[in-house]
């Protein structure tokens, strides 16, 4: 850090109520005598008019190239100032000041004052950062899984102007859709039977020139990272290597093992058939007279396929139907899941004479004699007579290659991380007792799909039960491998027109991360960050903790030195291992242990006289940045000793930054990120989740300082806790009063 | 173009073609263990005889092009090191990389700890290190035209941006991902802020997390991003002209404050005039001037159109320190020119006074559901108490009635898809608030499609949940004004009159566009917008749909406009 000449200047705004509320002189002596900032500006507003003006011109001279702009929360009037060249650097005494605390107060002051002290000490500390290189890299992608899902991405990613290659382990295109005689309607007027589009789709793929499919053949190894994923594809032919931007991996779904349908009568008769045996029935023209179909309820076929289950039953049913409309087609359901715009489907084959029977079916016979317990009648009702008995399977997402060996290194990627079956209501504020222990979760059987060689094992780490996204409400695409994606019935059950659309958006994705990785860019969350971590080796002592806690997996140790080694486009950019590195020798241009470190040890603490403690606050600038800022826009008052310094994950907390404030006598210390654990909110999938685990050890060092544990807490906060936040902080601040002053304090 | 080296077109040779598979299978099992074993050793696979380097042309490569192409990179160049510069940075990206090689050669110099022979390197492969270095070769070269067929400007249409219209999670979320892509994208919204309905939920189901959570990633990327360009109070009157090349006109509502308010809220507390809240959907009151609500984005204060010409005008103006009160704005008409459109306009609850015997207009503790979320929520009308809005009181004995309005051919034929889960969602707002609360869900099917059907599984536990299967007949007052369900329980045929502190009738999404839709878009029979090749829906304005099928549609949708708007390649 060191060619980098940095030239600072302060400007002070006096907008917004800020003068009205502090005393600026004050503040500008504090930048400029005391932390030396040669110049502090003044103006009613830098974010417009004639002090945005000066700003842009000291700026775009070159006279200034870190602008520390006090005033304002960074997440406003960020549009105006990411237009300047150069770094820009935002002390918060607006909303984290002037409104959550009483005007022209000596406190209020000195809160001012700290704020300006630390983005001071930030500035001496960080430096722009750079782009990490200027290799070309490929814009070419891969698409693994030949069937509707893979076919439509590799078609999409075409006409998008870009290069696929096509993985098909088995030696024909298409996969299961190509089995069906007739086909779910996906667009208005969601009614009627459909043909099956799947050989034109297939013969578009094959005459496009942008494709190269390659049949009977697997994914040997992938290593890399994005723009530049190194790829070894296998076949009976010998195996070969090609280079990839990007992943897609549409292996779709494969049948639940039919044991469990046993006590649906599976096995005892070869008229009990599984609703994809009866698909080849209904291909080869052989329809039944009468007919039962059973929906199996989602907890049977776990992972939830009922939806689909239930408009396969439904197309199945009209299928007989419209063969030989004097059928008789029942159809037993517990929850008929025929959700949205299918009602019309379902009303379609209501319509037609299909009977559908709620009720849960209790037996089903050799004979074909299948007992529902009727609920209407509250009694078991036989029903006899049938000519098949049809049950629907469920759909287990390919996330695992079940053909081949599972590997030594995947079993925690395929752990369900969630324990899906906890139950979710807290009654007063207890954490409810799991109803079951199986909370381990099943590992999936089989081998990893891309074989990726990557410390941290060669799968894309999966959810609960076996899906791998991260955060699939808002941001359905996103895994845990940076610019691999996953679409169709492997990321979540779905139909065929489903994963048309499903394979429309992971090919955006998978564009895009080939652009940002091109252009040296993290992906989201942090969009467009050119920060990554360094590490200085000459101290790293190979404890790999890095290697292990990087929530995505971007770091491999040097299989010859063992020293970790960044695969720089996987990398998110949380910091995580950062605040893992025991020795703290990570760092970010422009975020590091030593920036922070100073930023809390410019931080002026009033000696034991004064009896003014200070509380360190270090919050996830994601959520409880956010929240703190609306704490201050509803004008909540907040404990006046707080000084707080926003990270980019609690993961990236290091223990330094603990241990130097309580040597620096800070009386206590507040952690806030996000909700870890199951239902995670953090962005970063596991950072908080590492942050407090690193935290529960913090009690050991407080005793070894004799101090109470008590004094450094870690708290979850929402982004919507907007009033718990103020409420956390003034009691902590009670708490600390009671147990009296840091003794270390000089 | 297949590479059909592998796939026999003469059926007789199957069995021989199985035989062949199969050894290949074996082949990639050892492969990928011996995969598995070097990283569970850490040291480099050994060397397998059979590994064949096989060449790893796939694409074929075209040298003469090449040079056409060198512009191309040296664009990318330029765009990374203007990204630098942007930062401020002076050094060039290969000192950048130079500080990292540094950091390896540190590595190397040390030695190796003794004793540790696991991880003394291993001779690699030497046909896979080839194969891998010419397929990087390759790819390097390549890299350059695959640039060019992706990004390239040139392609003879008259507009390239996209238009999305609404700012909802599914515009917003569309805007984003084209931006990111490389796209210029307006963002029209109607209302003052983003965010659209999701940002006036509670909790999304299932993980029961506030949804402005995910709204904050999106707006740090909104924030950051220059290619998007936001415009709120905008609604589109028409539409006309073809892929490539539309004319939008757009109406803009005033605001009566312009351009750059920072927040500061001066404005407010310059007037003692209370206006319905529509954040809250009108259940309590807020200042004529006012934040949108504390998530707004921008954030940015607006003035009701109700203060113009009272009393207060000149209080405002005054209290502005920037000068921006302005209450001279008129409605503006204008035209935008753009190559894609993205409709994202959602949805609106189906208006549930046309439900007659379901009382909604005649009982304030008979209430929807989107208000429900109002009531469950920290910044609506009882600060996230679930209080009984005739009396303030506890809710404690709530009644969630499915399907208003959804699944009836007189009202909504359709399923809304989220109603159900909704309504657990709202059952778990009371329980957590009131232990000894009791939810009664009314119910015909309960629909927790794919992964929610866990949800469904986990409120299910709570015994203080029941599920009712049944449609309620209506919905009566009784003599101490609570609500009164009456009705039959399909199961036991038994005739219930029940009454509850609380009815929330569990409503479901219409089309925004329904009634509505400018010129020129096209509609299905219920009113979503359905995509003709240039101009496209995305989330609710194309079906319903809950959140995580939004954004999965927005990002779908953002790929299709940007297809578009490449169309003259
Ligand atoms: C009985 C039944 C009937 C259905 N009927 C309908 C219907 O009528 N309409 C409808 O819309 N939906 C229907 N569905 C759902 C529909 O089948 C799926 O939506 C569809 O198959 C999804 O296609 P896919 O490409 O994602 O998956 P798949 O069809 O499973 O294709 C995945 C492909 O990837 C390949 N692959 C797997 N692993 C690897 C690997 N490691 N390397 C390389 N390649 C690999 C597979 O061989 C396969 O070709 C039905 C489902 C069921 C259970
Ligand atoms: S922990 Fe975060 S910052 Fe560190 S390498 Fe992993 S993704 Fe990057
Ligand atoms: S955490 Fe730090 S010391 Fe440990 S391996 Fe990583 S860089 Fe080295
Ligand atoms: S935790 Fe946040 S980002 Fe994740 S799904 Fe919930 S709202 Fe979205
Ligand atoms: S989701 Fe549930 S409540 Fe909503 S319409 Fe469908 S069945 Fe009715």
């Amino acid at each position: 850090m060191s060619e980098f000449e940095r030239k600072p200047c302060v400007y002070l705004c006096e907008g917004c109520g800020i003068k009205d509320a502090l005393d600026i002189d004050d503040l500008e002596r504090v930048a400029t005598m005391e932390m030396g900032v040669p110049e502090a500006k003044r103006s009613d507003s830098f974010c417009a008019g004639d002090g945005y003006e000066t700003l842009k011109k000291d700026m775009e001279s070159g006279d200034v190239n870190q602008a520390i702009i006090v005033g304002c929360s960074p997440r406003v009037m960020a549009e105006q100032f990411r237009e300047l060249p150069g770094q820009v650097i935002r002390a918060n005494i607006r909303e984290q000041v002037v409104w959550t605390q009483p005007p022209n107060d000596e406190d209020t002051q000195m809160m001012a004052a700290d704020n300006i002290r630390m983005a001071a000490a930030q500035a001496q500390n960080s430096e722009p950062p750079q782009a990490y290189w200027d290799a070309a890299s490929s814009l070419k992608l891969l698409v693994v899984g030949g069937g509707v899902s893979g076919l439509s991405a590799a078609r999409e990613a075409s006409k998008t102007g870009c290069e696929v290659v096509l993985v098909e382990k088995s030696d024909a295109l298409g996969g299961w859709a190509a089995k069906w005689s007739k086909t779910i309607p996906g667009a208005a007027p969601y009614t009627g039977l459909q043909e099956n589009g799947i050989a034109d789709l297939i013969k578009e793929v094959e005459e496009d020139k942008n494709i190269t499919v390659h049949t009977n053949t697997i994914i040997g190894q992938t290593e890399g990272m994005p723009g530049k994923f190194t790829t070894q594809l296998v076949n009976g032919k010998g195996d070969s290597w090609d280079v990839f931007g990007s992943i897609i991996v549409a292996t779709g779904w494969r049948e639940m093992d039919t044991a469990k349908l046993e006590h649906l009568g599976y096995g005892k008769s070869d008229d009990i058939v599984t609703d994809i045996q009866f698909e080849q029935r209904l291909a080869d023209g052989n329809i039944p007279k009468t007919a039962a179909i059973i929906i199996n309820p989602d907890k049977e076929i776990q992972p939830f396929s009922s939806g689909v289950s239930t408009k396969v039953a439904i197309k199945q049913a009209l299928q007989i139907m419209q063969a030989d409309p004097d059928a008789m087609v029942y159809v037993i359901y517990e929850e008929l899941r025929a959700h949205g715009t299918a009602e019309s489907f379902y009303r379609e084959a209501q319509e037609a004479g299909v009977v559908f029977q709620k009720g849960e079916v209790k037996s089903v016979d050799g004979d074909l004699t299948v007992t529902v317990h009727d609920d209407l009648l509250g009694a078991n009702i036989p029903m006899t007579g049938l000519d098949v008995v049809v049950i629907t399977t469920g759909m287990i997402p390919n996330s695992t290659n079940i053909d081949i060996e599972a590997a030594e290194k995947g079993e925690d990627q395929l752990k369900d991380d969630i324990r899906p079956n906890l139950p979710l209501i807290t009654i007063n504020g207890e954490e409810p007792e799991a109803a079951s222990d199986d909370d381990d979760g099943d590992v999936m059987p089989g081998g990893p799909i891309l074989n990726l060689q990557y410390r941290q094992g060669p799968h894309i780490p999966v959810l609960a039960n076996g899906f791998a996204d991260s955060h699939y409400i808002c941001f359905p695409y996103e895994t845990r491998r940076t610019g691999i994606y996953t679409c169709g019935p492997v990321r979540r059950p779905m139909t065929i027109a489903e994963a048309k659309e499903d394979a429309q958006g992971a090919v955006l994705k998978a564009i895009q991360a080939m652009r940002m990785s091109n252009q040296a860019e993290a992906v989201h969350p942090r969009v467009g960050d050119l920060s990554y971590p360094e590490f200085g080796l000459n101290i790293c002592t190979k404890c790999r903790r890095c290697t292990v806690e990087c929530p995505f997996g971007a770091i491999d140790e040097d299989p010859e030195t063992d020293y970790p080694v960044l695969n720089p486009s996987r990398c998110r950019r949380c910091g995580t291992c950062m605040g893992a590195c025991p020795v703290s020798t990570i760092s970010f241009k422009n975020y590091n242990p030593q920036m922070v470190s100073e930023m809390i040890s410019a931080v002026e603490i009033p000696d034991e006289f004064d009896e003014k403690p200070r509380i360190l606050v270090m919050a996830c600038e994601n959520d409880a940045i956010p929240a703190l800022d609306m704490a201050g826009i509803n004008r909540r008052q907040i404990n006046k000793y707080m000084r707080v310094i926003p990270v980019r994950c609690l993961g990236s907390v290091t223990l330094l930054w603990v241990k130097t404030a309580l040597e620096k006598g800070y009386d206590g210390i507040m952690l806030m990120g996000c909700k870890s654990g199951d239902d995670y909110q953090c962005h970063f999938v596991k950072g908080s989740a590492m942050a407090q685990e690193r935290m529960s050890k913090v009690g050991e060092t407080l005793q070894s300082m004799m101090m109470e544990e008590e004094r450094v807490a870690v708290t979850e906060i929402a982004i919507s806790d907007t009033r718990k936040i103020a409420d956390t902080l003034n009691s902590f601040g009670e708490t600390i009063e009671g147990l009296g002053l840091n003794p270390f304090k000089m | 173009m297949v590479d059909d080296k592998n796939k026999s077109d003469k059926p007789d040779e199957v069995d021989e073609e199985e035989d062949e598979f199969a050894a290949f299978e074996r082949e990639a099992k050892a492969a990928a263990a011996a995969a598995a074993a070097k990283m569970a050793e850490g040291k480099k696979a050994a060397e397998t005889a059979q590994a064949s380097a096989s060449p790893a042309a796939v694409v074929e490569e075209d040298d003469e092009e090449e040079d056409e192409f060198a512009a191309f990179e040296r664009e990318a160049r330029e765009a990374a090191a203007a990204a630098q510069a942007n930062m401020g940075g002076g050094a060039s990206g290969s000192e950048a990389a130079a500080s990292t090689s540094q950091a390896s050669e540190a590595a190397a110099g040390e030695e190796a700890p003794a004793g540790d022979d696991d991880k003394q390197a291993a001779p690699v492969s030497d046909a896979n290190a080839e194969a891998k270095a010419k397929a990087l070769e390759k790819s390097e070269k390549a890299a350059k035209k695959q640039a060019k067929a992706l990004f390239s400007d040139n392609v003879g249409v008259a507009s390239q941006t996209i238009l999305v219209v609404g700012g909802g999670i599914a515009g917003v979320t569309a805007a984003t991902e084209a931006a990111e892509t490389g796209y210029d994208v307006i963002l029209l919204e109607k209302g003052p802020a983003l965010g659209g309905r999701v940002t006036r939920l509670n909790r999304y189901f299932p993980k029961l997390c506030n949804p402005n959570c995910g709204l904050e990633i999106n707006y740090q990327r909104i924030r950051k991003n220059p290619r998007i360009k936001v415009m709120t109070m905008c609604e589109v009157a028409g539409v006309s002209g073809d892929k490539g090349n539309y004319t939008v006109s757009v109406s803009k509502q005033p605001t009566y404050v312009n351009g750059m308010c920072d927040g500061c809220g001066k404005c407010a507390d310059a007037t003692d005039a209370k206006v319905p809240n529509d954040y809250n959907y009108g259940m309590d009151k807020i200042s004529a001037a006012h934040l949108p609500h504390e998530h707004a984005y921008p954030m940015a204060y607006v003035v009701d159109p109700s203060i113009k010409g009272s009393d207060d005008e000149e209080k405002l103006v005054a209290a502005c320190p920037k000068g921006l009160i302005d209450f001279g704005q008129e409605t503006e008409n204008f035209d935008l020119n753009v190559g894609a459109i993205i409709w994202a306009t959602g949805w609106q609850p189906y208006d549930a006074s046309k439900i007659e015997v379901y009382s909604y207009d005649y009982s304030p503790d008979i209430i929807n559901n989107v208000e429900m979320e109002r009531l469950a929520n920290h910044d609506g009308p009882t600060g996230g108490e679930v209080k009984r809005p005739s009396n303030g009181e506890p809710a404690k004995k709530v009644a969630l009635i499915q399907c208003a309005g959804s699944r009836d051919q007189n009202h909504l034929a359709y399923c809304s898809m989220i109603c159900c889960l909704a309504s657990l969602k709202h059952a778990a707002y009371v329980r957590e608030q009131y232990p000894d609360s009791t939810v009664d869900i009314y119910y015909i099917d309960i629909r927790a499609h794919d992964k929610m059907s866990n949800f469904y599984e986990r409120i299910r536990y709570d015994e203080n949940v029941n599920f009712i299967k049944s449609k309620p007949g209506h919905i009566d007052i009784g003599e101490d004004g609570r609500p009164v369900l009456c009705g039959e329980r399909t199961i036991d045929r038994e005739i219930y009159r029940e009454p509850y502190d609380l009815v929330v009738l569990a409503t479901g999404m219409e089309a925004s566009l329904a009634n509505n839709a400018p010129e020129g878009v096209k509609q299905d029979e219920y009113g979503f917008v359905i995509d003709d090749g240039g101009q496209f829906a995305a989330g609710t304005a194309g079906g319903p749909f809950d959140v995580a099928l939004s954004t999965q549609s927005a990002t779908a949708a953002a790929l299709k406009a940007i297809q578009a708007v490449r169309a003259g390649k």
